[in-house]
């Protein structure tokens, strides 16, 4: 296993924080709500993020991503019926109602020809399968530089 | 690359819900490949290696 159990602890409150509320939580609510020292957290966070499981900030222990969510405002905002959240790429708009299982709504602008562009998913299906999504940077090359990713 | 919405939401679905599961590990490139060739994300660009 590569994860201790605090650091899977600390890697799923991390998402029901982001499920609940579309932000990442700051550490203290981390520490307060697992009950563990700041120490312990700051060591989880940097466990968790040397094999890929979240992003932090550059020189810090904000979590900037825990794919598919972003911490900050990106150009894919998920509407779902209850929060909207921000996503870090096309790919990931649809992962964010794939991991809740939800229906979503994504607008946005097409990143060649700058035409808007709306997708999501209703049921479980998507409501248009117009269009395509790029990837720029081939799967063995994601963490390389993951926020051009 | 581009691929199509469909595909994509396909990927989706086969890469993200296990990560609410407490025991989630990263997926091993082995994983990640038989997922990929599933939804017929084959070639050089998809190919993740040893």
């Amino acid at each position: 296993m590569l994860f201790s159990s605090r650091e899977s602890e600390v890697r799923l409150f991390i998402y029901q924080y982001f499920i609940d509320t579309a932000e990442a939580p700051p550490i203290r609510a981390i520490t307060d709500g697992l009950t563990i020292t700041k120490a312990g957290a700051k060591a989880s966070l940097k466990a968790l993020e040397s094999q890929h499981a979240l992003v932090l900030k550059p020189d810090s222990f904000d979590i900037w991503m825990a794919h598919p969510f972003s911490a900050v405002p990106t150009s894919y905002p998920v509407r779902t019926y209850q929060l909207t959240y921000y996503a870090n790429c096309a790919w990931d708009a649809l992962g964010i109602p794939a991991i809740l299982e939800i229906d979503s709504e994504t607008e946005t602008t097409c990143p060649d020809c700058e035409v808007p562009v709306i997708f999501g998913v209703q049921d479980g299906k998507l409501t248009s399968s117009e269009g395509v999504i790029h990837f720029s940077v081939p799967p063995r090359k994601f963490w390389d530089d993951v926020g051009f990713t | 690359m581009t691929i199509s919405v469909e595909t994509c939401w396909a990927l989706s679905k086969l890469w993200y819900p296990d990560r609410l599961q407490i025991d989630w590990q990263p997926k091993s490139g082995k994983r990640i490949q038989t997922i990929f060739d599933s939804i017929g994300l084959e070639g050089e660009f998809w190919s993740v290696g040893d």
